[in-house]
């Protein structure tokens, strides 16, 4: 819908929609005009994950279980770098120790899985601070492409990129496969078969795991260990990725308020909330936040500044620019031989370079109110300020690439931007089930 | 001062009181010409003079539209913090030692501070020049070592906006390489239902290799009279209940530089239930104006005017060389405070300066530096502070009592805190608590605690009062550092001696513990 259309619409100017679809009957206090956009949101169930082709093991109990040991286990990483690192609460430790950074030091499954821990609760400081928010992991397993900018294609090879950033866990995929046949050996092969023997290496030390020092270019710098171009080390950290790629996809917000409302319930939403939601397709934020998880999981250029000085260098984010055409360049891609299958997920990304510079992808909202901040370096610190951002039409400048032409001021009002705001707290599910929320 | 022979008078005072010999040399020569150029000034109380219990109808600034309707240059009307109708203004004209805070007047401020090294938490360390350092900090005009408190908050002379030679506030820490501050809090209300304004001259210098670590100030406006409001480093989330934060490093796109030294409004926070509901940060959030970026130095004094009113303010402030032409900087609209009434609060802070440093290339200086010599910015800072007030109605201030600080000797510093776990008590005697007129009072403290973690207090051995530490959707649950105001029942006080016990009894984990204590009093007169 056109922005001024949808404008007019959020002043008052109703649809005046003569037709009412099929699904809309039986649900007469859903406001007419927008009843099918927000049943598209809301179908009666929510679909689950899709198929993940490129993992073998993505639905294996097994694997479930020994990802989730994983995600928890800090034993992979290497020193931390950074003199933040403290010791005080906030951060993992002080800087040159090691076994510290897990995955879920930067997701917290207190707080569906986004990072509450690090200063600021913007970036996350790791052995360093990284330059881009820990998205929130809850419902992982709708999305083919991740990261912020379609780096990676895959669950297993994402868990790459972390491993290996002297920023992250600072570490290196020998150490990381030593580390899985020294502590999970018998767990490993019941699922993935016999480890491979990796004796010719000399065994690393978690000090020497990856960067002994920051490097100057700690985004694209890495501290290659032997073995990293070794088929043999790889599998055992593609395998790796499959098991907590396996474990993720049972991460899910669930159905919350607005799906009660939409499906059964007229009084599940207050009248702010149901004000809210009429508002929020009325506006047009359902063309990207669209679907049964609000995403269309694809990426686009909402002029966000990365004016952010915090503890790190201002970071001149080229966003998918980059990271798609990485994610085709990388041999662990779902075209590569470490992949159960290649759906050509990335073949749906048909922007150019150009085209995706600056663009970042679209986040679920769901759950979205337990994030601690928003947009993809937490530049917007509350719900209110996201709604904000959006309703002048994002930042005037500091940001690569050129602004979605459908980012224009909105002109809301301050009771509407609050009707907006509550109607994304009343996305909050249940989320996953406790026993997924701690290490087994 | 309205006077020249005011100011030889005062002068004198704070000669025979503060000055070394050295001092008195250079000062008189300073004297003199203050006495050429006259003089703005600082010394007038006047709230203390006349209080009243409830706003004055007949206070004419209530009749005024509020301050900002139109940005006009203000007025710097000598005396009274230059506000026309003051309704509280500091100029640091007296000595008061004793107390939490140095050279404070503890009857107008409460006087916090906040500071770790690894693991020590509520430890504070000596702090003493680094001469080899960028930026070395002198205190009261002098290099100095091995400052603790209460001699690191000390009233000195120095030069103000004006130029003429007045009495400052000198407060300095040293950061340990990790993070730290001191918090002043007026204890009387300001109000700004109607619109109103806060002043303070202090030498706004920051860190110029700033990339988040450096020194900085604060100022922040809280409806409750809790301490030490919120600062975005490990460890700390003093999320206060109700709040404004103002937060002055590198932000705007000021130049990062010695040589042309600068600092800017870099985020104004706004809390409401203790949530962030807006952070304003960057050119798209913060309305700047083209002269957004304040040129300081070391020593050299800045004047600040915030305009405040519920859902806007204006923030004005001179340049150090500029020092009578104060300019608006930035505006900031739709801040949507759920409060209109609330105390002040002026914060010197920092954050791990050594580390943002003289380097280029590189992340850190590294350790060993890098780069040699005068890679690092010095650890410690001292920040000078004058004529800090504002207008709006007159309050009384509320009588307040502070627990003094721990006094234990720690590796060579101070613990001004208590550690509690979670079977510990820890109880305070107050004495000399007047009730007289007293309308409702609080226990406010900062506290190392989790979200969901009780804090209990009970006062003369009756009934044990509980808080628990609000969960927050988003928010830190670890034990952080909050600063929280707890209603304490009058029924449960006596006059005379008075105490309370305390307790954590979830307290457990990283360290436990509380500090910056104070039972305060509204009274009605």
């Amino acid at each position: 819908m056109p922005r001024a259309a949808a404008l007019a619409l959020a002043l008052g100017f109703g649809l005046g929609c003569g037709e009412t679809p099929d699904a809309v009957e039986g649900r007469p206090w859903l406001p007419a005009d927008v009843a099918p956009k927000l049943i598209a949101l809301s179908p009666a169930e929510l679909p689950p994950p899709p198929p993940d082709v490129t993992n073998g093991y993505a639905d294996d109990p097994r694997a479930q279980a020994l990802g989730q040991k994983l995600f928890f286990d800090p034993r992979f990483s290497g020193p931390l770098l950074d003199r933040d690192n403290t010791g005080a609460p906030g951060t993992l430790g002080l800087k040159g120790e090691v076994g510290k950074v897990a995955c879920a030091s930067c997701h917290d499954p207190r707080a569906g899985f986004s990072d509450v821990r690090s200063p600021r609760r913007q970036i996350s400081l790791a052995s360093g601070w990284t330059r881009r928010r820990s998205p929130a992991l809850l419902d992982f397993g709708q999305a083919s492409v991740l990261n912020w900018d379609g780096r990676h294609d895959t669950a297993y090879n994402q868990v790459f990129g972390v491993i290996e950033s002297p920023l992250e866990f600072n570490s290196s995929r020998l150490f990381v496969a030593q580390q899985i046949i020294q502590f999970y050996k018998d767990e490993y092969e019941a699922i993935f078969g016999p480890l491979p023997d990796l004796s010719a290496y000399a065994p690393l030390g978690p000090e020497d795991a990856g960067c002994a020092t920051m490097p100057s270019d700690p985004m694209s710098e890495r501290c290659l260990k032997p073995g990293h171009d070794d088929d043999a080390v790889i599998r055992v950290v593609v395998n790796m990725g499959k098991a907590i790629g396996a474990y993720e996809r049972l991460l899910t917000c669930g159905p919350s308020r607005f799906d009660a409302w939409v499906n059964s319930d007229p009084n599940a939403l207050t009248a702010e909330e149901q004000a809210g939601a009429a508002l929020f397709v009325h506006v047009g934020c359902d063309d990207c936040h669209a679907g049964p998880y609000l995403t269309d999981q694809r990426f686009y250029n909402v002029g966000a500044a990365n004016h952010l000085v915090n503890f790190i260098a201002p970071f001149d984010d080229p966003g998918a620019a980059m990271g798609i055409s990485a994610a085709r360049a990388d041999r662990l891609n779902a075209s590569g031989p470490f992949s159960d299958g290649d759906d050509g997920r990335l073949e749906a990304f048909t922007q150019s370079t150009e085209e995706l510079r600056g663009a970042f992808r679209t986040p679920t909202l769901r759950c979205v109110s337990g994030r601690p901040s928003f947009l993809h370096a937490g530049q917007l610190r509350s719900l209110e300020d996201a709604v904000a951002f959006f309703n002048r039409g994002g930042d005037p400048a500091g940001f690569q690439g050129v602004r979605d032409t459908r980012m224009v001021p909105l002109g809301l009002n301050a009771e509407q931007r609050a009707q907006l705001v509550a109607f994304l707290r009343a996305l909050d599910g249940q989320g996953p089930p406790p026993e997924l929320l701690e290490a087994p | 001062m309205q006077s020249g022979s005011t100011v030889i008078q005062f002068h004198t005072r704070i000669y025979r009181v503060n000055m070394s010999r050295v001092q008195v040399i250079g000062l008189l020569g300073t004297l003199v010409l203050s006495l050429v150029v006259g003089c703005r000034g600082s010394t007038s109380d006047a709230d203390g003079s006349n209080p009243v219990d409830m706003p004055s109808n007949s206070d004419p600034s209530r009749n005024q539209p509020p301050p900002f309707s139109d940005p006009i240059p203000p007025t710097n009307v000598p005396g009274d913090c230059g506000l026309s109708q003051p309704a509280f203004c500091e100029t640091f004209d007296a000595h008061h030692p004793g107390g939490r805070g140095g050279h404070i007047d503890e009857t107008r401020w409460s006087f916090a501070r906040w500071t770790h090294t690894f693991e020590k938490f509520w430890h504070r360390a000596p702090a003493s020049t680094y001469p080899n350092s960028l930026f070395p900090a002198t205190f009261c005009g002098q290099p100095f070592s091995g400052l603790l408190p209460p001699d690191d908050v000390r009233v000195c002379p120095g030069v103000g906006v004006d130029g003429v030679l007045s009495n400052q506030l000198n407060e300095v820490f040293d950061d340990q390489e990790d993070f730290g501050f001191i918090s002043m809090r007026v204890r009387q209300p300001f109000d700004f239902t109607d619109g109103g304004t806060v002043v303070w001259d202090v030498d706004a210098k920051v860190n110029p290799y700033h990339l988040g670590h450096g020194w900085f100030m604060e100022m922040w406006i809280t409806e409750d009279p809790a301490p030490m409001p919120y600062h975005e480093a490990p460890t700390v989330a003093s999320i206060p209940r109700k709040g404004l934060g103002l937060a002055f490093r590198f932000g705007g796109g000021c130049p990062q530089s010695p040589e042309d030294w600068r600092s800017a409004l870099e985020t104004v926070h706004v809390m409401d239930d203790y949530r962030i509901i807006h952070s304003y940060e960057g050119p798209g959030a913060l309305d700047h104006t083209s002269d957004n970026c304040i040129r300081v130095a070391d020593t050299k004094l800045n004047h600040f005017e915030l305009r405040l009113a519920k859902d806007r303010l204006e923030l004005w402030a001179s340049d150090y060389d500029d020092p009578q032409n104060t300019k608006l900087r930035t505006v900031v609209n739709d801040l949507d405070l759920t409060f209109t009434r609330g105390y002040v609060h002026f914060q010197h802070a920092a954050y791990n300066a050594a580390k943002d440093c003289n380097c280029s290339g590189c992340d850190e200086c590294g350790d060993p530096p890098r780069v040699q010599p005068l890679a690092y910015p010095s650890r410690s800072q001292t920040y000078r502070w004058d004529n800090l007030g504002f207008d709006g109605p007159t309050y009384p201030t509320p009588r307040a009592y502070d627990v003094p600080d721990n006094d234990l000797v720690e590796s060579g510093g101070l613990r001004l805190g208590w550690l509690l776990g979670a079977s510990d008590e820890k109880s305070f005697t107050i004495p000399g608590v007047n009730l007289s007129n007293a309308l409702a009072a609080s226990l406010n403290l900062t506290a190392m605690i989790a979200a969901g973690n009780r804090i209990e207090h009970r006062w003369n051995g009756g009934t044990w009062q509980s808080f628990v530490v609000p969960r927050r959707a988003g928010l830190i649950q670890d034990e952080r550092i909050r600063s929280f105001s707890l209603p304490v029942p009058l029924s449960d006080l006596v006059a005379g001696s008075n105490k309370v016990d305390i307790r954590l009894p979830d307290g457990e984990g990283v360290l436990p513990g509380i500090g910056n204590l104070d039972l305060t009093f509204e009274v009605s007169q």
